[in-house]
């Protein structure tokens, strides 16, 4: 499995990705500041952790993990303080695509910490 | 030497996420493509007028109730009555319990399109949460069809045209999202007072503010109306 943890990371970071910009190209859920904040970590993720599982670069982690822990840092965030926060994302929606973003956030930095070598 | 499986498979999902990537892309520009569509608005006044006034409402908002007394019902005096304006309300639905209100109220437009302003004050007036039947209310406005309203009401007959509505606002809104929106013309208008908004039209040049239109003839006929 540790093989594979990379690709698995980077599986999840392409989900992120697909759903995020969905969200706003086709369901037209504006981005508000926060969302930005998270997509300014995970898109890098998306390019770097897919070359680092095409060459199997453990060493990644060094570079990536600090972005997943941010986005994560800022998903719950958006999360807990939703009421507080932008209009756009107080609603159920984007309650929900903060929660799931917080968690593959926190699934990745996880994978990546995991598969250090 | 071949590629092992692991950057075969890594490559393949590249390519799948690359296509996945322009679906996106080209599955929102058609969506954005498509335009409010007329059947699912409530149209009122003059249709060939230069002036057009956008409404977005949600029949639970405590904002749009409080447009509804103070403003709409001189909006209606001085711009829709006279002919000067066409009014485009377009229902939506965003606070739980409100899409019963907004089906219904589109039910009536399309079945009594006389009855829809006393129907939708009516609602504002009484409905202040969701348990409100929208039918009950519909009894005390005449010329309304209630065994009709009620079928629609129960098989939710306008959901897909609300939905339709619900994505347009906030295509249109994006981060600006907030209820009620008016739009006079295409332009973003505040809806705090009708001092404001008949200012801002005045500003248009379709129809002249009234205080300052002394020797124009159409005003006069306004100003009685009024």
């Amino acid at each position: 499995m540790k093989e594979y943890a990379l690709y698995i990371a980077w599986l999840i970071t392409l989900i992120g990705v697909g759903v995020s910009l969905a969200a706003s190209e086709l369901l037209f859920l504006p981005p508000c500041p926060l969302c930005w904040v998270q997509r300014c970590s995970l898109y890098p993720l998306a390019l770097i952790l897919g070359i680092a599982a095409y060459r199997d670069d453990r060493q990644i982690y060094i570079y990536t993990l600090p972005l997943a822990l941010i986005g994560a840092g800022f998903a719950f965030y958006q999360f807990f303080t939703a009421t507080r926060g932008c209009s756009a994302c107080s609603g159920s929606e984007g309650l929900l695509l903060a929660l799931f973003s917080g968690i593959g956030f926190s699934a990745i930095a996880f994978i990546l910490y995991k598969s250090r070598s | 030497m071949g590629l092992s499986l692991k950057k075969r498979l890594v490559m393949a999902t590249a390519f799948i996420a690359v296509l996945a990537l322009f679906s996106i892309f080209f599955l929102g520009s058609e969506a954005a493509k498509k335009n409010l569509a007329m059947e699912g608005v409530v149209v009122l006044g003059n249709p060939q007028a230069k002036m057009e006034f956008l409404v977005i409402e949600d029949f639970l908002c405590s904002s749009c109730r409080s447009f509804h007394s103070q403003v709409f019902s001189q909006i209606n005096r001085t711009y829709i009555a006279t002919g000067q304006a066409r009014y485009i309300l377009v229902p939506i639905s965003v606070i739980h319990g409100s899409e019963s209100l907004a089906n219904a109220a589109l039910a009536v437009y399309q079945q009594a399109p006389h009855s829809f302003i006393p129907f939708i004050s009516q609602m504002f007036r009484y409905a202040i949460d969701d348990e409100i039947d929208p039918v009950a209310l519909a009894s005390k406005v005449d010329g309304i069809d209630l065994f009709q309203l009620r079928t629609c009401v129960a098989e939710d007959c306008n959901r897909e045209k609300l939905e339709q509505n619900l994505r347009w606002a906030r295509r249109k809104m994006g981060n600006r999202f907030a209820l009620p929106a008016l739009f006079i013309n295409g332009k973003r208008a505040s809806t705090g007072s009708f001092s404001e908004i008949s200012r801002q039209v005045a500003d248009e040049g379709h129809v002249h503010h009234f205080d300052q239109c002394e020797e124009i003839v159409s005003c006069e006929e306004a100003k009685e109306v009024q």
